[in-house]
């Protein structure tokens, strides 16, 4: 332990001397709220004059009250901007129950039918006002006013602004009218606004805090903990200390665990410091507390503690980060590999998006997905505290795991490799898994934010795009830029996995894919239990049915399962993976090529399929040295699962499809058969 | 040289049959070390002399227990490598010529850190720190950050921290490389001083001046197999050459033909 506390001492103290590890652990996450508050009020700014001219609607049931009153309300609103006002009886909504009844009551008059999102009808309007006169005696006159309104529209909410600001006059006019007639009364209750949201519980609490802290907290802390991980791990290895370290007469796990405790406490300021910043910014009113659901009950210390329940996604956290940057050989490879630790964490952790998500067992034990669901459910105020001790056990239980794994790190085996004498070899071949990363991500983005944009806009145009310009130029990109040894020849098609294949592998890749059909289909199903498809995409696994449903079987096998096939394949099993194999373990291109292909699907919803998918490609890949297989397979698995998700082809009752087990065994074994010596370009 | 003419008391490096090989995922299994003998006395200077990639470096990471040895034994002052690391690094100073220092720490605090991993404390450790700044006259630039430092101050503090904790033996690789002259005489002298204060030394050069001038013993390392070790005037004998250019040639001209 004495060990590991002067490895500590050792390295924050380097830690405070390094500017970059001051602004990434302080001065970051210092003032991000504030920047972040700033730019959000002014936006607010700039959205408020864009809205003042919005035309909005109203529908307004103000019987009750007197002429006058009426009279002038309908004049304010009229004079704060563009207004649609129609007279309705909401009786309807006036009569229902309390709660849930009058919520869908008021939905009804507004014009939304149901819970979804988009369906509001043609004549909907932005907001309801129904007025009631209530009191008895000299109170007789007194007006509240019920304003329905569906936060997630910006009509509505400018709707209601202008509605509370026209009440507000009014408000103050009575006021000043009883103060002079009445003695005694209370003026400050001449009226009585009250503003009801007609959305659901679930979306009240999208607004609120727990929704976006769980977030900002993680990716705060991937901020402070990267950098002080890069620098003691990574950092310590480029500037060739670690090899002195070692000869040391200290344990390497302790010099390791003294490390994780340097990064764990300069994850934790980072922590403390936004954390606090955050309060700051609340303190002294530069954000509305109101406005992240503080409203909804209020942020009391009970609620603030919750926030403690990150701790052990912070423990996690930094030992996963030492875990990453602790296999870098440079500080720039470790950048890169910080890169998918990142995503380990935002990927559970976008469950809290995910209204119909619950805290359960399950999730309570599941990497970070559990801490964002405990906090979101804290400072809502309904967490259960069995659950939450089991978020805080399983979490320390990861953490220790990884903490068994980081004395390994520092085994000079993997630190040092061979000898010192072969630098260039290992330069070209570091090059080569740096140059997988890269474009592994280039690819992801670029289909995530260009190929999806296109999509949407035209599907027909974005999916011709994607598969047949695209994916084919990041194949040859890659290929092409592939890292070469000084005078060795460019070999394009090898670079892209185009050797041909032996006839025994492609037949084996076709045996198996009933049997991952059947996989999908139970995987399907477990998942259904555990993360259920939004409302409306539940009848089929991939949710095609339901957009894709009326297009005819050939336009969707030639789009979602030939095209993906011939081309993902190219890039993946193709080009990343000759760039991967040329210095990565078997473990560790299985999980990147797994990591790629389930975020360029972009669906949390796909995200375990695709990566099992993608591992069991690479797998066929490797085995047969061609990417041949590997297309034959997905192909055939996708045109299965695209024709039979969408009811043209009834598989998963044919008489065959039982026998799918049997036929992955013969299939299993010719793929295991050794691949071809001969690597001539196809 | 054999182990028999060395009395056993007498030797500080003693390795046997010493192999590594590793894993690669392009080359398949590389054997790197193929079964290097030597032996190394109290107040002896040894130079391994050899080519890039002849296995100086794996070999001397064996010997100083930051790589295990693959089939063989070392034993340093009598320590078996394999079997009480710990006890061996704290009897050995390593130094190599691609070892940095932490650029934010100072010379002063880079020596007590060192020093404290070596176990000394309060009194030893300012003692030790202070005799270190004697010895290798650190007193004006010690207490500046080691990234503010010349190339051969940070020699200097290199040095300094390798031997906080006065070991007895030294196993330097390629300790010269990449420093320029006058920090590279510094490291030269710094050498020849240990032989007087009786510490063993081992060394990996492919300079073969280096080796000419300090070398008590020569080891010819080649292809990860030690060709032929002894002094400069038995190995010239065995070669019928006089440079040690001449020598190093012709041991490897005979180690291809075989």
């Amino acid at each position: 332990m004495k060990t590991a506390f002067d490895v500590l001492g050792a390295e924050l103290l380097q830690l405070a001397r390094d500017r970059r590890a001051l602004f990434s652990a302080i001065l970051l996450p210092a003032l991000l709220y504030p920047l972040l508050f700033w730019g959000m009020g002014k936006l607010e700014d700039v959205g408020r004059e864009t809205m003042a001219e919005r035309t909005v609607s109203a529908r307004l049931d103000l019987a009750a009250l007197g002429e006058t009153m009426r009279d002038e309300f309908r004049g304010d609103l009229v004079e704060r901007g563009p207004i649609t006002i129609e007279d309705v009886d909401a009786t309807a909504v006036r009569d229902a129950e309390e709660g849930e009844p009058r919520r869908l009551a008021a939905r009804g008059a507004l014009g939304l039918e149901g819970d979804g999102e988009g369906e509001e009808t043609d004549d909907g309007a932005d907001l309801l006002v129904v007025a009631e006169i209530e009191g008895e005696g000299a109170d007789a006159q007194r007006a509240t006013f019920e304003l329905w309104y569906d936060v997630k529209s910006d009509d509505a909410r400018e709707a209601l602004s202008r509605a509370r600001g026209a009440l507000r006059d009014i408000e103050d006019r009575v006021a000043t009218e009883r103060r002079e007639r009445l003695l005694g009364g209370d003026p400050a209750t001449g009226l009585d606004p009250e503003v009801v949201d007609v959305a659901t519980a679930e979306d009240t609490s999208g607004a609120a805090l727990g929704k976006w802290l769980p977030f900002i907290v993680l990716l705060v802390l991937v901020s402070g903990a990267a950098y002080a991980a890069l620098a003691v791990f990574a950092g310590e290895r480029e500037a060739g200390t670690l090899e002195t370290l070692l000869v040391q007469p200290v344990p390497h796990r302790s010099i390791a665990f003294g490390k994780f405790i340097a990064v764990f406490i300069a994850g934790a300021a980072t922590l403390v410091v936004n954390l606090a910043s955050l309060a700051l910014c609340f303190g002294l009113g530069l954000a509305d507390v109101d406005a992240f659901g503080g409203a909804t009950g209020g942020l009391g210390l009970a609620r603030l503690a919750t926030l403690g329940i990150e701790l052990p996604a912070c423990l996690l956290l930094c030992a996963l980060m030492c875990l990453a940057c602790g296999g870098a050989r440079t500080f720039r490879e470790g950048q890169l590999l910080v890169f998918p630790v990142t995503l380990l964490v935002i990927v559970p952790t976008a469950i809290v998006l995910r209204p119909e998500a619950e805290l359960t067992a399950l999730w309570a034990v599941v990497p970070f997905a559990g801490t964002a669901l405990a906090l979101r459910d804290g400072l809502e105020g309904g967490l259960s505290l069995p659950l939450a001790a089991l978020v805080v056990a399983s979490h320390l239980g990861w953490t220790w795991l990884a903490l068994t794994r980081l004395a390994g790190v520092l085994d000079a085996e993997k630190v040092l490799g061979g000898g010192g004498d072969a630098k260039a070899e290992a330069h070209l071949r570091q090059a080569s898994g740096q140059h997988a990363v890269r474009w592994g991500f280039a690819v992801v983005m670029t289909v995530y934010l260009v190929a999806g944009s296109v999509q949407r806009w035209d599907l027909d145009a974005g999916l011709w795009f994607t598969f047949w310009i695209l994916l084919p130029a990041f194949a040859l990109a890659i290929a092409w830029t592939a890292p070469r040894a000084p005078g060795e020849k460019r070999d394009l098609a090898g670079a892209m996995g185009l050797r041909v294949p032996r006839i025994e592998h492609l037949v084996g890749a076709l045996l198996v894919v009933p049997a991952l059909a059947r996989g999908a289909e139970a995987l399907f199903e477990w998942q259904q239990k555990v993360l259920p498809l939004p409302p409306g995409a539940e009848s089929s696994g991939l949710g095609l049915e339901s957009v894709f449903g009326e297009r005819g079987p050939l336009w969707l096998f030639f789009f979602f399962a030939l095209s993906p096939g011939v081309f993902e394949e190219l890039v993946f099993r193709g080009s990343l993976l000759s760039a991967m194999r040329r210095d990565w373990t078997l473990r560790k291109i299985l999980f990147w090529q797994a990591l790629y292909f389930a975020l360029v699907h972009a669906s949390i919803y796909r995200l375990l399929p695709t990566a099992i998918l993608g591992a069991l490609l690479t797998a066929v890949a490797l085995r047969a040295r061609s990417v041949f297989p590997a297309m034959v397979l997905h192909i055939a698995y996708n045109g299965l699962l695209v024709l039979g998700t969408t009811g043209h082809l009834d598989f998963v009752e044919a008489d065959w499809f039982r026998y799918a087990p049997w036929l992955a065994v013969p299939g299993l074994l010719l793929l295991a058969r050794p691949a071809k010596e001969t690597t001539s370009g196809a | 040289m054999t182990e028999a003419t060395v009395p056993a008391t007498d030797v500080a490096i003693l390795a046997e049959g010493l192999v590594k090989t590793f894993q690669d995922p392009q080359r398949g299994t590389v054997e790197a070390v193929r079964g290097v003998d030597l032996d190394c006395r109290r107040g002896e200077i040894y130079g391994l002399l050899g080519p890039n990639g002849a296995g100086k470096t794996t070999t001397l990471r064996m010997l100083s227990t930051i790589l295990a040895p693959t089939a063989g034994r070392a034993a340093i002052d009598g320590v078996d490598v394999d079997e009480d690391p710990l006890e061996v690094r704290r009897r050995i100073g390593f130094l190599s010529g691609s070892t940095g220092l932490y650029p934010r720490l100072t010379g002063r605090e880079t020596l007590r850190y060192f020093g404290k991993l070596h176990g000394l404390e309060d009194d030893a450790l300012d003692a030790a720190v202070e005799r270190a700044f004697e010895t290798f006259g650190l007193h004006d630039f010690g207490d500046g950050r080691c990234e503010s430092l010349s190339t051969g101050q940070k020699q200097r503090v290199s040095i300094a921290r390798a031997v906080i904790h006065d070991p007895p033996v030294l196993i330097l690789d390629e300790p010269t490389t990449g420093l320029d002259i006058m920090a590279s005489s510094d490291m030269i002298d710094f050498i020849e001083s240990r032989r007087t204060a009786g510490t063993c030394v081992l060394f990996s050069t492919h300079i073969l001046s280096e080796a000419e001038r300090l070398c008590d013993r020569i080891g010819v390392v080649y292809g990860g197999r030690m060709l032929a070790a002894g002094t400069l005037d038995e190995l010239r004998a065995d070669t019928g050459t006089e440079w040690l250019e001449d020598v190093f040639r012709e041991l490897v001209r005979r180690a291809d033909e075989a």
